[in-house]
């Protein structure tokens, strides 16, 4: 029986990421080549030599950092249509959620497209100051 | 910043229920009744030494994980607003399960302690339900 792991977060989320300076070493990472979905396990140095390398956390992670270092809190919940997601700002006010009833099958697959959409978020706030 | 282990009261709760997903840290208990934690492959005299008291010690996402497809119970965590204080404060809240949910409407400080509780209700929910 296939055992449960925890979900990394994709190639284009851990580029997004990258850009607004999620910069925690992770032993995950993935990296500009052929095939930008092989995942490395560089070490820190090796990932400060090579700067293609993209840090690929398990979705956790980057929630978390999200949530303390932006007060955004990424978190999906599902109803009989499918699983959704929703951007909260920490003090408990709704930033956004599912505009486009798009349902999704997973959980992960939810919190994969809230992450996306609170590092757009913050990218567009980076980019303005 | 890293993904928090859950507590020993709540991985042997887990170890009650049959869980025996991959971890990458166990419990020992020792003789004062507190816990000692281990990581797999620090020591493989160790790894091999993981007896009966011993427990797997999954992070809480992996936990959440394994109650939302194994279980079919989903343990959410919300920020509300809290004006208690006469202020907004980032506080979190309650499980939620699929088709029944369930507000315990306790306030924590942080996410990792409201998912903590809500991890540890739903396990003696079904555990009960076991019994």
């Amino acid at each position: 029986m296939e055992k449960i792991v925890e979900q990394l977060i994709s190639f284009e989320t851990a580029k997004l990421a990258k850009e607004i300076r999620f910069n925690i070493y992770q032993n995950n990472q993935y990296s500009k080549g052929v095939n930008p979905t092989t995942i490395y396990n560089y070490s820190l140095e090796q990932c400060e030599f090579f700067r293609d390398t993209y840090y690929a956390p398990i979705q956790a992670i980057l929630q978390k950092y999200i949530r303390e270092k932006h007060n955004i809190h990424v978190f999906a919940d599902c109803n009989q249509s499918g699983w959704y997601w929703i951007l909260n700002k920490t003090n408990g006010t709704s930033i956004s959620e599912l505009d486009d009833y798009n349902y999704l099958s997973s959980y992960e697959e939810a919190i994969e497209i809230g992450l996306v959409k609170a590092l757009n978020i913050i990218k567009n706030k980076l980019d303005l100051l | 910043m890293e993904d928090e282990i859950v507590l020993p009261e709540t991985a042997l709760l887990a170890k009650q229920l049959g869980f025996k997903e991959k971890s990458f840290y166990w419990y020992q208990p020792r003789f004062d009744k507190t816990y000692r934690t281990y990581k797999f492959g620090d020591d493989h005299l160790l790894d091999s030494c993981m007896e009966d008291d011993c427990f797997l010690a999954p992070t809480q996402t992996l936990l959440q994980r394994y109650l939302r497809e194994k279980h079919n119970k989903f343990v959410s965590v919300t920020p509300v607003l809290d004006f208690t204080n006469s202020k907004c404060t980032a506080r979190y809240y309650y499980p939620t399960l699929n088709n029944n949910t369930i507000d315990l409407l306790d306030r924590f400080k942080t996410y990792e302690e409201a998912l903590e509780t809500g991890l540890k209700y739903t396990l003696n929910l079904l555990l009960s339900w076991k019994k």
